[in-house]
């Protein structure tokens, strides 16, 4: 089970300005943006922030970058509404408010010695990606890495680069599936549930990161657990609409649960009966 | 090792052989015309043409595309190495309904249709064996496009 987050000394309340240092188109709705960290930012794989464009609103976004690198935080982010819409609309110079971060990790240490197995769904491939960093830098703690990616067409897919970076790793099985594509795509197509049973891994030897979608979610689990992958092996990220960020609004609870006080990040096994697996 | 005997070595080896008795690869190894190979862009069948054969893939990769006039093609999905491409010959009125197109140089094993049903008619264990493999290839391929449908990647809540 994932402890809880301790909140951070700061006020956890109060956004702090930092300024737009960089920026890149990663799909026709997608974006990513990168921010000086006024002091050294530590966070951990799987983490967010809240972004705070002034005058809008504020919004939950993960951290997608790499952890290692503390003097940038990087932020990929999907345009749905007015806030994201905000953070696609600023320019280099302009500033947004921080405020984190927050969250559970990815538990890094429990896939230790066992295979990795991360299935990434749509833009879930950006809170997942400081993992994959973490991961690829220390690919000697891991047994076997395996990264699964779906989304819904070929112009859906973000970080095509790195993509074709990791696959080109002989110590990565990187698959990449989009549902449909235009004739003459060389790629993949299908669902990505569909990848999981002939990647490379030991299901009972191996841990499970999985992200995306809440339905794309409980269908992968579904294929792991139909591979023999224990329940308390497997964790998912449930990024569902939060507002304070420290459990005091009850906007993202379920059950006893606050998402954004004892998530995003949760075991599967602790939150499986609020997930129920229905037949389609 | 004569030329049979390798080519039964060789589809007893085929994924989808998995679990076949000695006896039924042998029967199955009847019913094979030969291996055929691909190239790029090369069309395997298309939709509305006779499906006569039955493909086994052992290598490559084969996109499954459907054309809607307005549309133009699209692939729905892609099948390679250990995979089966298409069932239409198990079913009247064996016409292909898409179009199979190669992606990348694709090889496999081509089943005569009509002698695969005979032999399943004939041989009751291998044709309950080889409807329930159908059975179940239809049925993932049932709940992956009602997943696409639902559209897994959908903007949430
Ligand atoms: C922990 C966490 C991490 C997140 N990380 C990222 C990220 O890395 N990149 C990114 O682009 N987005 C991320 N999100 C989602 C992001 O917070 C929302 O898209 C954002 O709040 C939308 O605000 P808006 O004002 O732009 O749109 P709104 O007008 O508030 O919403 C637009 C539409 O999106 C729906 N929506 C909004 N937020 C969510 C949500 N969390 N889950 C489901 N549906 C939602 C709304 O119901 C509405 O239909 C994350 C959310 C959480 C909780």
């Amino acid at each position: 089970m994932q402890a809880v987050t301790e909140l951070p000394t700061i006020n956890p309340m109060a956004p702090v300005p930092h300024e737009v240092v960089g920026k890149r188109r990663e799909t026709y709705d997608t974006m990513t943006l990168e921010l000086a960290a006024p002091e050294p930012f530590e966070s951990r794989p799987g983490q967010f922030n809240m972004l705070y464009p002034f005058g809008i609103g504020e919004c939950a976004i993960s951290i997608s970058g790499d952890p290692s690198r503390t003097d940038r935080i990087v932020h990929t982010i999907r345009d749905v509404g007015a806030v994201t819409h905000a953070l696609h609309a600023l320019d280099i110079g302009d500033h947004v408010g921080v405020r984190g971060p927050f969250g559970t990790p990815w538990p890094m240490e429990a896939a230790e010695g066992k295979d990795l197995v991360i299935v990434a769904g749509g833009i879930g491939l950006a809170p997942v990606r400081p993992a994959i960093y973490e991961a690829l830098n220390h690919r000697d703690r891991y047994e076997q890495f395996v990264l699964l990616y779906g989304a819904r067409s070929p112009e859906d897919l973000v970080y095509l680069d790195e993509i074709k970076e990791w696959r080109s790793r002989f110590d990565a099985h990187v698959d990449v599936s989009v549902d449909s594509a235009p004739s003459g795509y060389r790629g993949s197509v299908g669902v990505v549930t569909r990848l999981i049973p002939s990647a490379d891994f030991d299901p009972e030897h191996a841990v499970a990161f999985v992200i995306g979608p809440e339905i794309m979610m409980r269908f992968s689990v579904t294929e792991l657990r139909a591979l023999g992958m224990p329940r308390d092996q497997i964790y998912i990220s449930m990024e569902r609409n939060m507002q304070c960020a420290v459990g005091f609004c009850g906007h993202c609870q379920f059950g006893n649960t606050f998402v954004c006080r004892d998530g995003a990040v949760f075991c599967y096994d602790d939150i499986h009966s609020y997930l129920p697996i229905k037949e389609v | 090792m004569s030329e049979k005997k390798e080519l039964v070595a060789e589809l007893a080896r085929h994924p989808f052989m998995r679990g076949f008795a000695p006896e039924a690869v042998e029967r199955m190894a009847e019913c094979v015309e030969g291996i055929r190979e691909w190239d790029e862009d090369a069309l395997i069948f298309r939709a509305g043409g006779e499906a006569d054969m039955c493909y086994l893939v052992r290598g490559g990769e084969v996109a499954i595309e459907i054309h809607s006039p307005g549309v133009g093609s699209r692939i729905v999905q892609t099948v390679s190495h250990g995979q089966v491409l298409g069932w239409s010959w198990l079913f009247e009125p064996h016409q292909w309904a898409f179009d199979a197109r190669v992606l990348t140089p694709a090889s496999a094993f081509v089943l005569r249709g009509e002698a695969v049903r005979k032999c399943m008619d004939e041989h009751h264990d291998l044709g309950y064996l080889m409807m329930s493999r159908f059975a179940g290839l239809i049925a993932a391929r049932l709940q992956a496009t009602r997943l696409q449908l639902l559209d897994l990647y959908a903007s949430r809540d």
